[in-house]
C-alpha cells in the first residue's frame, strides 16, 4: 500500500474481492461522488462483512440523475426501491435509495446526496483509491476515523472497531493535526482516547 | 508474527462485555499491524474469505 498525501492518492494492491468488484462496477457509471463509511475501513483490511457500501453523490439537478439512472440500467444495476426514475428522484430528496446487480439484493449501494457537513468534507476532500487498473474516490481517513468515532457515541462498536482499524493502519501517515481538530468538531474526545 | 494482548488493558474493564470488547480492540491492532507489515495480496486473500462468503451464503439464502 502506498499512501501520497500531497497526491491525495492511495495504491492497493490487494486482490479484489466480491465487494470490491461491485464498488468498482458501480462507481464507473458516476463523476461526482465519494464512497464513505465501513466500506474504507473493508477496502483496507477489516476482517467483517457487510451488505451495503454507502456512496455520496453531488447533483446538479434531475436530468443528471436520469442519466446515471441509465448508464446503472444499461450497467445491469437496478433501484431496489422502486422502477420509477421519477419516484428515485424525489426520494433521494430525503432518503437514500438502493442499487444492486439485477436480481441480487446484497451487496447494494446506498446512494445519497450530499446533506451534512461531514459529508461536504468528505466530497471537497476526496482521496483517489487506485486499484489495480481501477480508481475509485473515498472518503479522507482523518474524517472516516472521526465521523466513525462519532457513530459509536451512540455504543455502536462496530464503528469504534472501524475508527481503531484505521487509526492503527494509517496514524503515521495521515494529518494528526486535522485528525485533532476533525475530533473536536465531532465532539468525540472521549471515544478517540479508546483507540488510541 | 504472534498475538500478544495487553492483558493489564483487558483486566480494567469493569464487565465481561467491556473486557472482551477492549480484547476485540486489541486483536484489531495486532491484525492492523499484520496488514501494515504483509504484502497487499497476502492479507487480502485472508480477507476475502470472510467477505466473498458472506456475499456468497447470502445470495444462496435469497
Amino acid at each position: 500500500m502506498e499512501y501520497s498525501r500531497k497526491d491525495k492518492t492511495i495504491i492497493l494492491n490487494r486482490e479484489l474481492s466480491k465487494l470490491d468488484e461491485f464498488v468498482l462496477k458501480f462507481c464507473k457509471n458516476l463523476k461526482d461522488y465519494v464512497v464513505v463509511s465501513g466500506y474504507i475501513s473493508i477496502i483496507f483490511g477489516r476482517s467483517r462483512a457487510t451488505e451495503d457500501v454507502d456512496l455520496l453523490v453531488r447533483l446538479k439537478d434531475k436530468k443528471e440523475f436520469f442519466d446515471i439512472w441509465n448508464k446503472l440500467k444499461t450497467a445491469e444495476f437496478e433501484c431496489i426501491n422502486t422502477s420509477s426514475p421519477d419516484e428515485a428522484f424525489e426520494m433521494l430528496q430525503e432518503f437514500a435509495i438502493r442499487f444492486s446487480e439485477k436480481g441480487k439484493p446484497i451487496p447494494n449501494m446506498e446512494f445519497k446526496t450530499i446533506k451534512t457537513r461531514e459529508g461536504e468534507y468528505s466530497f471537497e476532500n476526496k482521496i483517489t483509491l487506485q486499484l489495480g487498473n481501477s480508481s475509485i474516490f473515498i472518503s479522507p481517513i482523518e474524517m472516516q476515523i472521526a465521523y466513525k468515532l462519532m457513530l459509536g457515541k451512540n455504543g455502536n462498536r462496530k464503528d469504534i472497531e472501524d475508527a481503531k482499524h484505521l487509526y492503527e493502519l494509517f496514524k503515521d501517515k495521515i494529518n494528526n493535526k486535522e485528525l485533532n481538530n476533525l475530533i473536536d468538531r465531532l465532539n468525540v474526545s472521549e471515544e478517540f482516547e479508546m483507540i488510541k | 508474527m504472534k498475538y500478544k494482548p495487553d492483558l493489564e488493558k483487558i483486566r480494567k474493564g469493569q464487565t465481561e462485555e467491556e473486557k472482551n470488547f477492549i480484547e476485540r480492540l486489541e486483536f484489531i491492532k495486532f491484525w492492523a499491524n499484520y496488514v501494515k507489515t504483509h504484502p497487499d495480496e497476502e492479507w487480502s486473500r485472508q480477507q476475502n474469505i470472510v467477505i466473498n462468503s458472506q456475499i456468497e451464503s447470502s445470495s444462496q439464502n435469497l
